[in-house]
Parts: structure tokens; C-alpha cells; sequence
């Protein structure tokens, strides 16, 4: 269990968050200079909120009211950054052992070599920082936090240095450390996947303010708000202009939907569940067609976004690249969607 | 032509200019004159006090101006900014002028009262250590800088203290910048003539230094021999140079 309760101002922006993880493998999400960088550093102890309570698995490690703040090198939090992360003036083999040594822990031999080996750090032990890649110092980073045993784990956008093939790697091994370690994490990313993909549990954080928090299918199907949708990957959002019992009206349109509160402002629909239609096929059985043409057409390695219009609303669809191909679909092509009702969702703001 | 070959002749031309001059003047001495000069017991003499006043205004360098220099490597506010340009004041300053301002404090009755700084080794000393310890100041700003912090908060997430951990990275870190930092005090101590006669007096087999001695050779008329001593001078300052960084280059860290 990890809560941090922090209030901080800086000039003109301040942080102002209360999160609770119950989990182990924790997303700190935000865009860049949205303060999940400095919350993390504030938990890490690299400086004090102006007040604020951080409490890991029962132990307190700050709490301003009864004057406690356990000093870093006490609070047995493990911090990797993306740069500037291994002594430059130290061997791998040193900087491995680094913390082992200065906690004075006793050194178990057998698993120090597991551990390099299965981080494919054996033959670089007697190798400087400047000779490694920056995959193999993550690596060193995060085995090097892991052998003090810490209680938690902070990675602070730990592989956005890295090229994508190294980055999978890196992930794949920070998945099995951490679950053989039994560490908590705390991940912070600007990358929806990356989040996506670490999280058990997510926070969101903008402008310094956390906006929502919880288990990951939760926040990543039912998000707040529009601007939490649009960091979600919701690409469609609508302003719902009447809210009808199981339809809603935007603009010309009425969509049938399933679940929506009634103080519904805004509705969210990703673009992988607006499915494009077959023209030469019976359409008629299908939910919350859109008929339009399309502006512009994306292409990704992993789909195509099409971004078609029906009237006065923009409608964005995800879709696969060989069906692109097999439909012929360019600029200006006319088209048919549907919106699958049971992914509509929808938020306030 | 591009630009750095065309800069390449104004580098050949002034590395040339530096290299004639300095063997010219070897040139222009003998075996016997070096010999004659270290049987001369007043430069000797000069020797022993150049060395024991420049490692006392190291000793104080080391003492004030490297952890001055941290303070303005880490430290961005204004009053940083500030005590950078005080620290100039120094080196702009021409050293006689300096040694007047010093003279004109030490001969203050109050000063004169607990200590009596003029024409002495303390005041020599203290004279060279306010023309020298600028260039420590700033190397160890530059060696401070060029270090992130976050290196020190790692080795705290680590488990090591404040000290340890600045210890073990900060200072190992930009212990070789600084320390060049100081052998160029040390040097400019060493050859710092204008403060060190006016405080000191350049009083023979007392307060007089190297330069001094060279000086006043030359004002007798002992050319050769002055000469003789300066080349002396040369080659201590090169070689101390030499020595270092052959110590401390050595693995080269890239930050």
C-alpha cells in the first residue's frame, strides 16, 4: 500500500494530489509537465512538499503535521531515472554493489549471479557506464535497485531513452524482477501503451492535480472526464446535446447506448469500436450507423485512423491496414460506421 | 578553404611564438649557469619561501575556495551571480594594486595589534593567496557544475548519507577539475611577484620569493643568472603540470 498525500507550489504551478495504490504495479500518467515527475521525487525524498503524508506499506515516511520526514537514504525507495543513472566513475560490478555496501547488507553471491546473468550483465561487470548501451544501464540501474531490497520502486520514464525493440525487452525483465522481487512500483509515463501495458492501477495527474485514480480497466473504459478521455486514447468525444432514457442526441444524431449516468456532458468512443461497414452488404441489423466521407486518412504501422465526416460531426475509426487496401478507401471515399453502443461511455467537464 | 584550416595558421603561429621563446631563452644559458644558481644561497633561499607561502595559499585555497566554488555551482540564485563577479575582482585587479590595498590594511593599528603582517611570511603568504584562490574558485565551480545532483540522490536511494553520498560522487566526480583548479593557484602563487614585494618586502633570505630573487639579479646585473632562475621556474611549472595530469588523466570520466 503506498499513499501520498502532497500540496506543493512552485512560482506559478503547484501540486496538489492524494494517491492511494493498493497494488504492486502502479501508473503515474500525465502529460510532460504535468507534475508526475516531481510527486515522484517528492516521495523518493529529493525534496519536501510544502506539507503532505507519504506512508508505504504502513511505515511513514513523511508526515509534516507530526514533523517526521525520513531522510532518502532511510526510506529504502528505490529511484530510477531516465538519465544519469549509473556513477560514471564506477565499474558495472561497483555500482551493482554500490548499495549493498553502503547498507552494509551481507551479500548473497548465488543470487547476485542469477541475477546478472539473467540481465545478461556477465561479461560487463569489469565494463565502465560509458562502454554500455543505454538498455544494459537500465539494466545495471534496475538490478542495482533491486539488490538493496527496497520497499518500493520509482521508475521515472525509465525507458523513454531507449529504442522500441529495447524497450519491450527492458519491460518484459522489469515484469519478472519486480514480480520475484514482491516490490511495488510506481511507473511514471506520458506513453498510453506503456501505462496501459505496467498498470494495475493508474493515476492520472493534470496540472499538477490528480484527475482520476483507480484499477486500470476502470479508468482506461470509464474515463472522468473529456480531457482524461482524450489522454486515454478516446479520440471521439461528443457533446451530448439531450440525454434520453438509453439514447443520447449529438447534434443531428441519436446514438443507443448502454450505460450512462445522467449528469452525462460528454460522450467518449474509441476509434478501434467504430467499425467501418461493408457497403455490398445488409447493414440494416447494425448499431448507430454514421454514413460520411473520408477526410483524411491516416496510416500507421499497427491500423489506419480515419477521420470521416457526416454532416457537422467527426467521426474517427481505427482500422486495420489491409482492409484499407481491399476497400480502396482514399480521400474523399463514402463510407459507413457503427458505433458499438456498449463502448460508448461518457463523462462530465 | 574551410574554417578550421584556416585557423589552423594562426594556432601554428602562436604555438611557434610560445616554443621560441621559451628555447631561446634555454638557449641563451649553460649547465654552469644552472649550477652556479643552486649554489647561490639567497635564491635558495627564495626557493623554500616561494614553495612554503604558495602551499599556504593553496591550503587556504583548498579550505575556502572549494567549497565557495559548490556553493555557486549549486546555488542559483542571485547572490550567486553576484560573488561571481566579486570573485573577478582578484583577477582583474593588477597584483601591485592589490599588494598596495593590503599593505594599506595590514598597516592598521587595530590589524597591527594582533599580528604584524608586513614584510612577513604571513603577509606574503595572505597576499598570494588573494590573487590565487579566484582561479580555484572558479574551477571548482565549473567542476561542481558539470556534475548533476542526481547522482548523489541515487547514491542516497542507495543507502548512503549526505556525506558519503556527495563523497563517493560529487567529489570523485570533479575531484581532477578541481584539483587543476589548485595547481593553477599554486602556480600563480609561485610566480606572483608585485603583491609579495609590496606586503612582504622582498627582504633576501626573508620574504623574498623566485620572481623577486629574479628581479633583483636582473636590477644587479646578473642577467645570465636570472635567466638561469626563470627557466628554473619554467620547468617546475611544467612539469607539476606534467605530473598531474599524468596522475589524474588517467581513466577519463565521461560525465
Amino acid at each position: 500500500m503506498i499513499e501520498a498525500v502532497l500540496k506543493k507550489a512552485f512560482g506559478n504551478f503547484s501540486i496538489d494530489v492524494e494517491i492511494r495504490y493498493s497494488g504492486f504495479r502502479n501508473v503515474l500518467f500525465g502529460v510532460s509537465g504535468s507534475g508526475k515527475s516531481s510527486v515522484l521525487k517528492m516521495i523518493a525524498g529529493f525534496y519536501k512538499p510544502d506539507s503532505g503524508r507519504i506512508i508505504a506499506n504502513d511505515r511513514v515516511l513523511l508526515d509534516t503535521k507530526n514533523g517526521i520526514d525520513i531522510p532518502i537514504y532511510r526510506r529504502h525507495i528505490g529511484y530510477i531515472p531516465q538519465d544519469y543513472t549509473l556513477f560514471p566513475h564506477m565499474d558495472v560490478e561497483a555500482n551493482l554493489l554500490y548499495g549493498v555496501k553502503a547498507k552494509g547488507l551481507k551479500l548473497y553471491k548465488e543470487r547476485f549471479y542469477f541475477l546478472v546473468k539473467l540481465t545478461g550483465l556477465k561479461n560487463l561487470l569489469k565494463a565502465y557506464p560509458n562502454q554500455l548501451s543505454g538498455g544494459q544501464k537500465q539494466r545495471v540501474s534496475l538490478v542495482r535497485s533491486l539488490l538493496v531490497e527496497p520497499d518500493i520502486l520509482l521508475l521515472d520514464e525509465p525507458f523513454s531513452a531507449l529504442d522500441r525493440p529495447i524497450r519491450d525487452e527492458l519491460k518484459e525483465l522489469l515484469f519478472e524482477l519486480l514480480e520475484s522481487f514482491k516490490v511495488p512500483a510506481i511507473f511514471v509515463t506520458h506513453d498510453l501503451e506503456e501505462a496501459y501495458e505496467f498498470s494495475d492501477e493508474i493515476a492520472i495527474l493534470e496540472n499538477g492535480g490528480l484527475t482520476q485514480l483507480g484499477k486500470r480497466e476502470e479508468v482506461f473504459f470509464n474515463p472522468k472526464s473529456r480531457s482524461i478521455a482524450k489522454l486515454l486514447g478516446f479520440k471521439n468525444v461528443f457533446e451530448i446535446d439531450e440525454l434520453k432514457d438509453g439514447e443520447i442526441v449529438v447534434k443531428d444524431f441519436s446514438f443507443k447506448v448502454e450505460h450512462l449516468a445522467s449528469n452525462c456532458k460528454f460522450a467518449f468512443i474509441r476509434p478501434e469500436d467504430v467499425l467501418l461497414l461493408r457497403m455490398d452488404r445488409d447493414i440494416s441489423d447494425k448499431e448507430n450507423v454514421v454514413f460520411g466521407e473520408v477526410l483524411k486518412l491516416f496510416k500507421k504501422p499497427s491500423g489506419a485512423l480515419l477521420k470521416i465526416k457526416s454532416n457537422d460531426l467527426i467521426v474517427y475509426s481505427k482500422v486495420s491496414l489491409h482492409v484499407i487496401d481491399k476497400m480502396d478507401i482514399k480521400n474523399g471515399t463514402k463510407v459507413a460506421v457503427s458505433l458499438k453502443k456498449e463502448a460508448i461511455v461518457c463523462g462530465g467537464k | 578553404m574551410k574554417l578550421t584550416k584556416f585557423s589552423l595558421i594562426p594556432a601554428i603561429l602562436l604555438v611557434a611564438f610560445v616554443l621560441f621563446v621559451i628555447i631561446w631563452g634555454f638557449l641563451g644559458v649553460s649547465f654552469g649557469d644552472f649550477k652556479k644558481l643552486f649554489s647561490d644561497g639567497e635564491f635558495l633561499s627564495a626557493v623554500v619561501f616561494g614553495l612554503e607561502t604558495s602551499f599556504v595559499s593553496v591550503a587556504l585555497s583548498c579550505l575556502f575556495a572549494v567549497p565557495t566554488g559548490f556553493l555557486l555551482a549549486r546555488s542559483d540564485r542571485f547572490l550567486a551571480k553576484v560573488l561571481d563577479a566579486v570573485f573577478d575582482v582578484p583577477i582583474i585587479i593588477p597584483p601591485l594594486i592589490v599588494g598596495v590595498l593590503l599593505l594599506n590594511i595590514f598597516d592598521n593599528s587595530f590589524i597591527a595589534k594582533f599580528y604584524s603582517f608586513v614584510f612577513t611570511f604571513w603577509g606574503a603568504a595572505i597576499a598570494q593567496f588573494f590573487i590565487a584562490f579566484p582561479f580555484t574558485v572558479k574551477a571548482s565551480k565549473s567542476a561542481f557544475e558539470l556534475v548533476s545532483p542526481v547522482y548523489e540522490r541515487i547514491a542516497m536511494t542507495l543507502g548512503a548519507n549526505y556525506y558519503k553520498s556527495f563523497y563517493d560522487t560529487t567529489f570523485k566526480l570533479a575531484k581532477n577539475s578541481i584539483l587543476s583548479g589548485l595547481v593553477l593557484s599554486w602556480l600563480r602563487s609561485l610566480g606572483e611577484f608585485g603583491a609579495t614585494l609590496i606586503v612582504g618586502g622582498g627582504i633576501a633570505y626573508k620574504t623574498e620569493n623566485i620572481p623577486i630573487n629574479i628581479y633583483l639579479k636582473i636590477m644587479e646585473g646578473n642577467f645570465k643568472e636570472g635567466l638561469a632562475a626563470s627557466l628554473f621556474v619554467v620547468l617546475i611549472a611544467f612539469f607539476s603540470v606534467l605530473l598531474i595530469k599524468l596522475i589524474f588523466g588517467k581513466n577519463k570520466v565521461r560525465l
